[in-house]
């Protein structure tokens, strides 16, 4: 069990780690969401094509991607930030622990499948 | 023989051309002697020529007559003299019945003979009221028309003037209530088709629309046997829309009072200013709102609009949610987190009526 911090310092610097593990998190998720998404109405491409075709639907879908996981780090912020947080924080980490690796997981098998 | 065979076939063969030729050499000579003003014996002074199917063209000077009668018919019609009307459309058929000109004489014989009822007097009446410009149109002169209308016996020119008055007080005077009216009398004359029950009940339908009752519309439109049309389709999703609109407005409405009278309102105040607009919150509002309008706007410009109005209504929102937690900075969890909800519901009715307003809705199902 992580001690909460106790200086204002410290609680600012715990909340933008969980903020900023968020934004990757959230962002690359958006990500795969988004060419799930795709797959799914327009069916399976030719792979040749990552190599051939433009890329610009990728810049759109990365900026999209970013975007979501700016919310997302907006929102850890806030929550972990706020006064008699300790607890919060340790509530937020072990979420984001408990969820991020099975994400990991699932964002590989994506990028794996869909590329 | 031999020879005298073939003397006697070469012999026949020239007086059957000779023959064959006669008539045509005939019609030549007759020609240019009308060329050359000589009328001779029985030859048809009207026939220039022939039309394809073999038909006699009509000659010019009949042409040129047709043309006057056709021009004098027209200014009949738009004098709405009718009855005058029908007589040089009459006449100018008469003129020259196998001209470009005749079909359209035709059709307007037949037009005018299927309005004959009461001496052509409503046909003229309406005609006339046709002519009124939209400046010069008042509710007098319109409410005097329908009651002259009463009196005219029934028929096509009786139903006709019931569509010109329903759709003049919906569309050129704006009255709802007098259309619904003029509609239902319209749906209620006899002899009505199919196609004129149709535009009847959808000019009723619309005016109820106008009127606020969306469900009567609908209704007179299943009544109508419209019920599968996209009008009737329109009529439905109008119905949800207002459902929605007076949820949305509810929901800004709670968030907006609602967060005042819990004791938001201690915020409303400069001093809250300072606290509630932190630069990191600024730059959180920025990035939440300015990043759509940026990608949205970078992808296709028509969308900048919306997206531009969803920034300012969420900018708005946001700043009185900043506002409103400052002066709930000391009151109960409980109160703080009913205001968060509110504000969180305040947002999706604002995005509602953005959405509204840009027209986006249909693209949503909604």
């Amino acid at each position: 069990m992580t001690q909460p911090p106790t200086r204002p310092e410290d609680a600012r610097r715990t909340a933008l780690s969980l903020a900023a593990l968020t934004f990757g998190v959230t962002s690359s998720l958006a990500y795969a969401a988004q060419r799930v998404f795709e797959r799914l109405r327009g069916g399976a491409g030719d792979p040749l094509l990552v190599v051939f075709d433009l890329h610009t639907a990728f810049y759109w879908r990365a900026a999209t991607a970013a975007w979501w996981g700016g919310v997302a780090a907006i929102l850890v912020f806030a929550l972990a930030s706020r006064p008699r947080g300790g607890a919060l924080h340790d509530r937020v980490a072990r979420v984001l622990g408990l969820v991020v690796v099975p994400l990991a997981l699932v964002i590989a098998v994506t990028m794996w499948r869909l590329p | 023989m031999r020879a005298f065979a073939w003397g006697l076939c070469v012999m026949v063969f020239a007086a059957s051309s000779v023959r064959a030729q006669e008539p045509r050499n005939t019609e030549r000579s007759r020609s240019v002697e009308a060329l050359n003003g000589d009328s001779v014996g029985a030859a048809p002074p009207a026939t220039a020529g022939a039309s394809q199917d073999g038909a006699a063209l009509p000659a010019a000077s009949d042409r040129d007559a047709q043309s006057a009668l056709v021009r004098e018919a027209d200014r009949a019609e738009s004098e709405a003299r009718p009855a005058d009307a029908l007589a040089l459309w009459q006449r100018a058929r008469a003129a020259a019945p196998t001209s470009r000109l005749a079909g359209r004489c035709e059709r307007r014989i037949a037009y005018l003979a299927a309005r004959s009822e009461g001496d052509f007097v409503p046909l003229a009446d309406l005609l006339r009221m046709r002519k009124v410009p939209t400046a010069s149109l008042d509710a007098a002169k319109l409410a005097a028309y329908a009651r002259r209308l009463d009196g005219y016996p029934p028929g096509p020119v009786r139903r006709e003037g019931r569509e010109l008055v329903a759709d003049a007080w919906l569309a050129r005077l704006g009255d709802a209530t007098r259309a619904r009216d003029a509609y239902t009398r319209w749906l209620a004359e006899p002899g009505l088709d199919d196609a004129e029950k149709r535009l009847a009940a959808s000019g009723l339908a619309r005016a109820l629309t106008q009127l606020g009752d969306p469900a009567a519309a609908l209704a007179a439109m299943e009544r109508a046997g419209l019920g599968a049309t996209g009008d009737a389709d329109d009529l439905r999703r109008e119905g949800r829309r207002r459902v929605l609109r007076l949820v949305a407005g509810v929901l800004l409405a709670l968030f907006a009072l609602g967060g005042a009278l819990l004791g938001g309102w201690r915020g409303l105040r400069l001093q809250a200013l300072g606290r509630a607009f932190t630069p990191l919150r600024v730059l959180a509002a920025a990035w939440v709102l300015g990043g759509p309008l940026l990608l949205a706007s970078r992808y296709d410009h028509a969308a900048f609009d919306t997206f531009a109005t969803l920034a300012v209504c969420g900018a708005a929102l946001l700043a009185l949610a900043a506002l409103y937690g400052a002066g709930l900075a000391e009151a109960p969890r409980v109160r703080r987190r009913a205001v968060a909800v509110s504000a969180f519901g305040a947002a999706l009715g604002a995005g509602f009526f953005v959405l509204d307003h840009a027209g986006f809705l249909l693209s949503l199902g909604l």
